[in-house]
């Protein structure tokens, strides 16, 4: 009886260890890249002998969106049948790639590149994850403001393609003419019958919004960090300078008089589509829905003045980044600087993607279509949203201070000063 | 063995036989052995020690238990064990150790990847004349770079390793090759290479240089190349711990996941243990702390509110279908039900719409009977309300499915001896009946509150913890429950995400819930052994 337990254990032991050894070859096979991988990932010198001499399929991974994917995969046989190269395009949602790039490239299975947005690029660079790029002499055939935009401490950090920045859509029918200020815009409200708000703009309602609040805050000279060649500092916040509270000031009073409804997204969106709102602020990405669409005759103008200001809307630069582990660098900058920085890959991204190109060969070429050409020319008024990782004190502070003003609840230059005294406290920490 | 167990369940040593049972264990537990033993290079590889021992005890767990003679009750619980160890343990486990360490942006990588980081960092050349076009040739001596600058300058030598020395005279000479129009094919004996060849040997072409006056030309692509400094800008030093800085000439030294140099923090930085900093930091930071019990305060009233509304309906309606005159008890039942057949995140967005101050069929109602619109959502006390009467909605119909099942179970008898006695229905209800029930659905009330407390769907959809309060020094909402606090704080943090901070919160929520747990479930016992039979 004592002998059994024994036999037993002795069975399944052996039984074990030889289900051990039959995985083994696959054991070894699927284990030992991993351990060579994470050993390459460390010594960079290993890892470039060893891909050449084994002269394998280079393969490059990239990252993007619906989408993107569909503009990438016209550009991307061109370059296989060229070079060799293997592309594999990934489906990542786009709002989830800044996170996942984060955690996948360190564990060495990341994209070698990724699409994203210009306000990604501090906290990515920070992080160590993002390779600098270098556009060399092919800088010039960007705008400015869009290399601006992904300019981290001095460095450049990506190859931007889009560029997305708010502006004025005007219901026709109602509104014939563009208001050049917010005051014109009151004033052929109060001619209209049957209208529910004048201007829509996300941000009130119970839906926090400082990306559409921001044109009040930089009309008349407000700023959020101060920036010098480029560089932010975080130390100087200028939401509660006179030239952001003048610009709040202006929106307590469209507020109170009823020019501005306590919007959020949807509530500023429906009234337009439904045909009781003449004005809407926002961004091209609603361009594709309105087209679809035949109840409401629309056009797209610049953001009208505020307290006589011109406003600097955000500015949101869509780019292409390198991974900083990945170990086909040169293979990458090639595809990027060589294939997609290119007439033909800006232009079939631009038709798959449809936001406002900066290349400016594709800007010339899409200059007759207005609606482009006018978010186009509200960015090139706008800002860049500020890159470094302080800024994500800025948008939940600004933002509910934003609302509670569109609420009602607090007056403009209290706004302005509870959400540079947050910022404030937040960044000093 | 199995089939054996039950027909000789008072054995004291197990029979040992060859049934198909018996070989059928033997494969399983040997093939999660093999998983095992296969996962323990990657495990060893990633250096993730603990997973690596709770994965190790569980494997011995399973072993035991299907092994050893003495495990019969082993073997029905070692499944549970399993799982409760590797989904609610090990979580914790992690969460309690990434609280004590720096997890936030800048110091998300290890220690050896950030110095790689550093040490690939090259010394940039400003100014003009740095972007060059690039060629590159293969011939006797290896490979060779023709590197041409925008106002004409070409240069043309034989490339070297970037870690060698460099070459005195590397640029070879190209008098006679005209260098002005398209690079030309092929200089002297050197031809150059196509495209698909390059790629091919793209590992080796980025690390190379060309040394020429004023720095070292570097391949950017394979048509582009760019003028660096030789060497390397940042270079560690093992022994020391240190890193040197060529361009500034300081030697940084190390200091909590940061390389310091002259008193600056260099990014990136690596995760490190720093202690109980973060948890010093919630009630020693006065804005954290302020921020944080507000949020408590709310986030208590909220889970008690919730489990007394839903629980109150539920077993008001509970109660009303037990009564004897009642009709038509299976319609209310099935109706009763459908707030808990939706998917509670769905029926919130729903919520979401109806409340809208401006568009919200709510309001309309409300409108139409002659009220005033009510700002559901965007008014402190309105905000509250509005998600307990919703939390009250998705929660009531699992109330009343207990209590419906908990009522049945008391034995009338005791009613009726009571109703004899003369005690009225409200006395029998208080005396009688609500004690009792009290008795089989205390866990599970605790077991809501907790759920609720932590109730981070509901919050985020119905009202993202919204509407804000007036001069937080901390974004903050007046409907902000701990967790969803947790979230902004993590997400939102001064500079980037602090995942650290935000898990020594969540720790400090498992620990409040867990007191409060267990005080209840004492307070039960106390029930139980009053009125338990």
């Amino acid at each position: 009886m004592q002998r059994k337990p024994v036999l037993w254990l002795a069975l399944l032991t052996v039984f074990s260890l030889v289900l051990g050894a039959c995985g083994g070859d696959e054991t070894v096979d699927t284990t030992a890249p991993v351990a060579a991988e994470t050993t390459t990932t460390t010594t960079e010198a290993v890892a470039t002998t060893t891909t050449t001499e084994a002269g394998p399929m280079i393969e490059l991974v990239v990252w993007a969106d619906e989408s993107r994917a569909a503009a990438l995969e016209e550009v991307v046989p061109a370059f296989e049948e060229e070079t060799g190269v293997d592309v594999i395009i990934e489906l990542v949602d786009f709002g989830a790639i800044r996170d996942q790039v984060g955690v996948a490239a360190p564990a060495g299975e990341g994209p070698d590149v990724f699409i994203g947005a210009s306000d990604w690029v501090g906290e990515l660079a920070t992080n160590g994850i993002l390779e600098p790029i270098d556009l060399g002499a092919k800088a010039e055939d960007f705008t400015s403001a869009s290399r601006n935009a992904l300019t981290f401490d001095g460095t450049l950090y990506g190859l931007p393609y889009a560029v997305e920045a708010v502006a004025l859509y005007y219901n026709t029918d109602l509104a014939p003419d563009a208001p050049a200020t917010m005051e014109d815009a009151a004033a052929a409200c109060a001619d209209m019958v049957d209208i529910t708000n004048c201007v829509g703009i996300p941000g009130g309602g119970d839906g926090t919004d400082a990306y559409h609040m921001y044109p009040f805050v930089s009309a008349a000279g407000g700023y959020i960090f101060a920036a010098t060649d480029g560089v932010y500092d975080p130390t100087d916040v200028g939401l509660d300078s006179a030239g952001a509270i003048a610009g709040a000031q202006a929106l307590e009073g469209f507020v109170t008089d009823g020019v501005i409804a306590s919007t959020n997204y949807d509530g500023a969106k429906n009234q337009f589509l439904e045909g009781t709102q003449p004005f809407w602020i926002t961004g091209p990405w609603e361009l594709g829905g309105l087209n679809d669409q035949d109840t409401v005759n629309w056009s797209v103008a610049k953001l009208p003045k505020i307290a006589d200001g011109t406003p600097q809307p955000f500015i949101g630069v869509q780019a292409f980044f390198l991974s900083s582990f990945s170990e086909n660098k040169l293979v990458a900058q090639t595809f990027l600087l060589d294939f997609i920085a290119t007439d033909d890959g800006m232009a079939a991204l631009f038709a798959a993607d449809g936001r406002p190109p900066v290349y400016n060969a594709t800007i010339a070429a899409t200059a007759d279509d207005v609606a482009i050409a006018t978010f186009g020319a509200s960015a090139a008024d706008g800002v860049p949203i500020p890159n470094i990782p302080e800024m994500g004190s800025v948008w939940g502070a600004l933002g509910d201070n934003m609302l509670l003003l569109r609420n009602g609840e607090i007056d403009g230059e209290t706004a302005m000063i509870n959400a540079a005294t947050a910022v404030r406290e937040a960044v000093n920490q | 063995m199995t089939n054996n167990e039950g027909a000789t369940p008072n054995r004291t040593a197990p029979s040992f036989s060859l049934s198909p049972g018996f070989w059928l264990k033997l494969v399983v537990v040997g093939l999660i052995d093999a998983a095992f033993i296969a996962a323990i290079p990657v495990l060893v590889a990633n250096q993730s020690w603990m997973l690596f021992g709770l994965l190790g005890l569980n494997v011995l767990l399973i072993n035991w238990a299907y092994l050893s003679p003495r495990s019969n009750a082993g073997k029905w619980l070692a499944p549970g064990l399993v799982f409760v160890t590797i989904f609610v343990v090990w979580p914790i486990i992690y969460t309690g150790y990434v609280s004590v360490t720096n997890w936030a942006t800048g110091n998300v990588l290890s220690q050896q990847q950030v110095i790689t980081n550093l040490e690939n960092e090259v010394i940039r050349v400003d100014g003009e004349g740095t972007s060059l076009e690039l060629a590159i040739y293969d011939g006797p001596e290896g490979l060779a770079f023709l590197a041409r600058q925008q106002d004409g300058t070409a240069y043309f030598g034989i490339a070297r390793q970037s870690s060698a020395e460099p070459i005195e005279d590397a640029l070879i000479d190209t008098s006679g090759v005209d260098l002005t129009g398209d690079l030309p094919d092929t200089i002297n004996d050197y031809t150059r290479l196509g495209l698909r060849d390059l790629l091919g040997i793209a590992g080796q072409i980025e690390a190379l240089v060309l040394d020429v006056p004023g720095g070292v030309i570097q391949a950017q692509t394979t048509s582009s190349a760019r003028l660096i400094q030789a060497g390397q800008r940042y270079t560690y030093d093992e022994a020391t711990d240190t890193l040197y800085d060529a361009v500034r000439d300081v030697t940084c030294i190390t200091e909590r996941g940061n390389f310091v140099c002259d008193g600056q923090r260099l990014d990136p930085g690596w995760r490190v243990v720093t202690g109980f900093d973060n948890y010093q930091r919630i009630f020693g930071d006065q804005r954290i702390r302020s921020a944080f019990l507000k949020v408590f305060n709310w986030n208590i009233i909220f889970a008690v509110m919730s489990v007394l509304l839903t629980f109150t309906l539920g077993l008001a309606l509970a109660n009303a279908l037990q009564h004897d005159k009642m009709r038509g008890k299976a319609f209310y039942r099935s109706i009763f039900i459908i707030p808990y057949a939706i998917p509670a995140f769905l029926s919130t967005i729903v919520w979401r719409g109806l409340l809208n101050t401006n568009f919200g069929q709510v309001n309309s109602l409300i409108e139409s009977l002659g009220g005033a619109a009510v700002p559901w959502l965007t008014d402190p006390t309105w905000a509250k309300i509005a998600v307990l009467a919703v939390n009250t909605w998705l929660g009531f119909p699992y109330m009343f499915l207990i209590t419906s099942g908990a009522l049945q179970a008391i034995p009338n008898e005791l009613k009726e001896a009571a109703r004899v006695d003369g005690a009225s229905a409200w006395r029998v209800f208080r005396s009688i009946t609500l004690p009792l029930l009290l008795v089989s659905t205390a866990p599970l009330l605790i077991g809501s509150f907790a759920f609720n407390f932590n109730n981070f769907v509901l919050i985020f959809l119905l009202t993202e913890g919204g509407p804000p309060v007036i001069g937080a020094p901390v974004p903050i909402g007046e409907t902000d429950i701990l967790i969803s606090f947790t979230f902004d704080l993590a997400v939102n943090a001064g500079r980037g995400n602090n995942f650290a901070l935000g898990s020594a919160i969540v720790i400090m929520i498992f620990v409040a819930l867990a007191a409060i747990s267990a005080f209840s479930f004492r307070f039960t016992k106390r029930l139980e052994s009053i009125y338990g039979n």
